[in-house]
């Protein structure tokens, strides 16, 4: 099950990274126990080999049809894994949830700044104006229209915008609904870039095709209020609209 | 300001050759990012360069001067490393004004008091200055470990994987931070990492470093979309390049029971190169695969999957966007992005377009 069979009567010092912590983990298994605690075991390995062991675990998982526990500090892994994430901090627990929904719906703003990568942006805004249209200001004047329906719930109380990257839009010339402004840095990542602008007293960042733009260029930034996330300032939790 | 060159550096500890024949140029007032794993040698290298490590031959050169022989206080560079070597019982300005009050080097108070304000402002500190090192937080600590460095106004900052320690948020704030820094210092920089997304962030070139010896020199474009071999190819993207053995012939890739189209030509057994996003789920398309497991990245989906192909099974990433929906074990149709597929010997590893 675990691949290691050709390493049976090798001692362990022998071993690759990989192949040790396969070994522990049979190590767990011969017992066949009613459920699998684990805690950070790809932690210690490459880039690469722990890629290769995150899909090996949940096979296993899978294979045995067994009650898995596994505690890490990487949201990567733990999107990967999970039927279900719990977070936790402080010794509190902030959210249960399938990835998809701690991904998409983060009950905080701690949960939202834990999982994603480039972290969610996350700014102080007001937000301006009523039913109809409003408009999300980020100091300095500047600030980004959008449809009331998004935001009616949230006018005169202190709040954080929340934004993924991938739910910040560039383009390259005006549009409606998108504000002037340019690019402070740009990051290459090869499959795709992770671009900087500046909106009033706040930095966002946006994920963006590669070769999009160039650090200092002049870009028209605006956001997709269906993925908008809204935090109470004090408390930091989640406000969402009522249905 | 300075350029750094070595060469033909060797260094052994025991039997273990830490460099070999290593040459590399880094230019005056360029971000260079040395990439390696584990024991890849980086480390060793930027000792060589700052003078704490003696190579056993090969010259070192900092601007026009060979400094092979100069002790590291006569060098001029500035080290920052992983570990902040911070005194915690000083203030954070303490620290600061520390690297100026060696015997060597005579500053009067008011340039001592200038130098740190500087430095302070740069990397926003200012309000930490009357502050104790041991009550800052791990990112405020590197930054004042940086600023230890900035204050002598070193023309070359030799960096060992400072934002390793740091939690994923504060590295991506700083990872943006250094670069800024770089900008408005204009000195040469040289950064050691294991993680390719520091290099290929931050880099104006990224040399690879593979057992000791430099595999490639280019920019992070290079190095991703021209990798000199498989080594390079799978060191930066992630998750890694597939490679996937089969038969070039007639502008195809034959790879067991189907044929992809690609942009290479010739006649011979292949490795093709292919990366996570290159690959497409589509019905109708010509490549088969088991779906063995999906992972939920959020922004993205990561869809591994089993192939037959010529050189045996072969398991692929697939990158496909977020809203993809397949199931574990269901068979699906896949292809790729011709024009983005790489070609290399199945021997040696080398980018055959290349070589």
């Amino acid at each position: 099950m675990l691949g290691i069979e050709r390493f049976l009567h090798r001692k362990p010092s022998a071993l690759s990274g990989g192949d040790m912590q396969r070994v522990a983990i049979g190590r767990a298994l011969v017992r066949r126990p009613k459920a699998l605690l684990m805690d950070e075991p790809i932690g210690a390995l490459d880039a690469k080999l722990r890629e290769q062991m995150r899909a090996e675990i949940k096979r296993l998982h899978i294979a045995r049809n067994s009650t898995s526990v596994y505690v890490t500090h990487d949201q990567i892994e733990a999107m990967s894994l999970a039927d279900r994430i719990v977070v936790m901090h402080g010794g509190l627990l902030q959210q249960v949830g399938p990835p998809e929904e701690v991904y998409n719906r983060p009950a905080n703003l701690f949960v939202a700044q834990f999982v994603g990568s480039p972290v969610m942006n996350v700014s102080d805004i007001a937000v301006e104006g009523g039913a109809g249209a409003a408009v999300l200001a980020f100091g300095q004047g500047q600030g980004i229209p959008v449809a009331g329906g998004h935001v009616g719930h949230l006018s005169q109380r202190p709040v954080k915008l929340g934004i993924r990257p991938e739910a910040v839009i560039l383009r390259h010339g005006p549009a409606a609904g998108l504000v002037e402004t340019q690019t402070t840095n740009v990051e290459p990542l090869g499959s795709h870039e992770i671009v900087d602008v500046r909106l009033g007293d706040a930095t966002l960042r946006a994920r963006v095709e590669p070769g999009f733009v160039v650090d200092g260029q002049r870009v028209w930034v605006g956001l997709d209020p269906e993925r908008a996330h809204f935090f109470d300032r004090d408390s930091g939790l989640a406000l969402r609209r009522t249905a | 300001m300075a350029r750094i060159e070595l060469h033909g550096i060797n260094k052994t500890f025991g039997a273990q050759k830490a460099l070999r024949d290593l040459d590399l140029v880094v230019e005056d007032g360029e971000f260079f990012v040395l990439l390696g794993r584990t024991g890849a040698g980086k480390t060793t290298a930027l000792r060589v360069i700052a003078g704490l490590e003696k190579p056993d031959s090969g010259q070192v050169y900092l601007g026009d001067n060979d400094v092979s022989g100069w002790t590291a206080a006569e060098r001029d560079v500035a080290l920052v490393l992983q570990q902040y070597s911070l005194y915690p019982r000083l203030t954070v300005r303490g620290n600061l004004e520390f690297p100026l009050r060696s015997r060597i080097r005579k500053f009067s108070e008011p340039e001592i008091a200038a130098r740190v304000e500087k430095a302070a402002r740069t990397l926003q500190i200012t309000h930490l200055l009357d502050r104790k090192v041991e009550r800052l937080s791990g990112g405020e600590m590197q930054r004042v470990s940086i600023g230890r460095a900035i204050v002598r106004e070193p023309s070359v900052f030799l960096m060992d994987e400072p934002l390793s320690a740091l939690d994923a948020k504060l590295r991506e704030s700083l990872r943006v931070e250094l670069k800024k820094l770089h900008a408005s210092l204009r000195a040469t920089f040289l950064f050691v990492t294991h993680d390719q997304i520091e290099a290929m962030s931050m880099a104006d070139r990224i040399g690879v470093l593979q057992k000791g010896r430099l595999v490639q020199v280019g920019t992070p474009a290079d190095i991703y979309d021209r990798p000199l071999n498989t080594f390079v190819a799978r060191s930066v993207g992630s998750p890694p390049m597939n490679l996937i053995d089969g038969r070039l012939a007639g502008g195809m890739a034959e790879l067991g029971s189907f044929r992809l189209p690609v942009g290479a030509t010739g006649d011979r057994a292949v490795t093709f190169g292919v990366r996570p996003e290159n690959l497409v789920l589509e019905p109708g398309a010509p490549g088969e695969a088991r779906i063995f497991d999906i992972e939920d990245q959020g922004v993205v989906k990561i869809v591994v999957m089993d192939v037959k192909a010529d050189g045996g099974d072969a398991r692929l990433h697939a990158t496909v966007p977020a809203g993809t929906r397949v199931t574990r074990d269901e068979m699906v149709r896949f292809g790729w992005k011709p024009e983005r597929i790489l070609t290399f010997d199945p021997q040696t590893g080398a980018n055959l377009a290349l070589a």
